[in-house]
């Protein structure tokens, strides 16, 4: 009988451990974004940008770290400038994941500010979007802050680089029920004489933060902002 | 097999930006005092011995100074290549400009935009080096013809055809010497 006890409570044992070993804490992923902006008038801008996301670390298999599913993103918004460091946009955007694919509409209100002569600019950016999926509809409330700095000299001029971070809280809306977001995104950028900027960073998404169906998503992105 | 795909496809996007040359913009780099020529790094020494200088070197459309940033004095003093004084400047508010000068800047302004919104505007002492500094100290307050009084303005500036950063230079008559375009900078990466 004692034995049988045993057999039970290592087996019971074993078992624990194996769900903790594949127990999903991280998933990871690698992500290239290209941005274009063309000028349609003195003030109006249109802006486009393409994403392709996939797994990165697929290879080394990393415990408890599952990959992002490949996905491809397309956008398109229009900018227009209303005062010298303020403009609003609309856009939209059409992902393609698989059996997952979604639409989505976007309002935002951007402002910047120029603080000393180290930090080029904050930024604020207050957005609102829509996502339709097959089944279900999201809304998300969003602020971003983000800064610049040059990484030598006063101000950023070409041929130089910089750092830039900027972080975010999305409150999430959906038929069910009400979550939050909370996004980190630290990078290294250099302009270009062409006012080109190019960017390789990481981007931590903690979604759910803090409770029982937290999730946590890092990427590492590189960004190609083409200018006008 | 998909994420050496993706690695390859963000070093596609990546490299075009290696390649790139088509606009001339004033660029600052910071230098170190040893590389400024003595005649410059003097005559800060002379007149400003105990400010912290900050040393960079302005490239303009193909020419290259040497400024010296005084922030605590919120003073530049600028110097040509063989380290001969060119102007200094200090930043100054709206309210520091005299009433007549400043009407007559806002004339001119008022003409040219709908809207306008200054941001930066700086005094301008210019001319020989030794008076300008006299000038500047306000040991001496009358102009000559070795150092005289400019203002240089930027604002942004809104009209029917045009909106953009300018940079304006007026005498101390709050006469229009010249304008010009400033280059703005891609600010996409901060808003998407």
């Amino acid at each position: 009988m004692r034995f049988i006890l045993t057999v039970l409570v290592v087996l019971q044992f074993l078992s624990c451990s194996a769900q903790v070993e594949e127990e999903i804490k991280a998933i990871e992923g690698i992500e290239a974004r290209i941005y274009k902006s063309f000028k349609l008038s003195k003030n109006l801008s249109l802006k486009i940008n393409a994403l392709g996301r996939d797994g990165f670390l697929t290879v080394f298999q990393i415990p408890n770290v599952a990959s992002t599913p490949s996905r491809a993103d397309i956008n398109l918004a229009v900018d227009r400038k209303m005062g010298p460091y303020s403009k609003i946009a609309i856009g939209t955007m059409y992902r393609l994941s698989g059996i997952n694919n979604a639409a989505r509409l976007f309002q935002q209100f951007g402002w910047a500010q120029k603080v000393n002569s180290r930090v080029d600019a904050i930024a604020h950016r207050l957005r609102v979007d829509e996502t339709f999926r097959e089944n279900s509809t999201e809304t998300r409330l969003r602020y971003r802050i983000a800064i610049e700095t040059p990484l030598s000299g006063y101000r950023l001029d070409s041929e130089e680089n910089y750092f830039a971070i900027s972080t975010e809280v999305l409150q999430k809306f959906n038929a069910d029920n009400t979550t939050k977001e909370i996004r980190l995104n630290p990078r290294i950028g250099r302009l270009f004489k062409n006012k080109n900027k190019a960017e390789i960073g990481i981007d931590f998404r903690y979604d759910r933060p803090f409770s029982d169906e937290e999730e946590k998503l890092f990427l590492l992105q590189f960004r190609h902002y083409l200018s006008e | 097999m998909s994420a050496i795909k993706t690695t390859l496809l963000a070093i596609c996007f990546y490299l075009p930006l290696v390649i790139c040359a088509q606009e001339k913009i004033e660029i600052e780099r910071p230098i170190i005092a040893e590389k400024v020529p003595e005649s410059a790094r003097d005559f800060l020494q002379k007149y400003f011995p105990d400010s912290k200088t900050k040393w960079v070197l302005e490239i303009t459309e193909g020419d290259n100074t040497y400024e010296a940033k005084l922030p605590q004095e919120k003073l530049s003093i600028e110097f040509f290549r063989n380290g001969d004084f060119l102007d200094a400047e200090l930043t100054i508010s709206k309210n520091n400009i005299p009433a007549t000068i400043l009407r007559e800047i806002e004339e001119k302004l008022k003409s040219d935009f709908n809207r306008f919104k200054y941001q930066k505007i700086q005094k301008q002492f210019a001319g020989e080096g030794d008076d300008a500094i006299a000038l500047l100290k306000q040991e001496s307050v009358k102009q000559n013809d070795f150092a005289k009084i400019n203002y240089e303005i930027i604002i942004w500036g809104k009209s029917k055809t045009q909106e953009s950063f300018f940079e304006y230079l007026f005498d101390n008559e709050g006469e229009f010497v010249h304008r010009r375009k400033l280059s703005s900078l891609n600010s996409d990466n901060l808003f998407y």
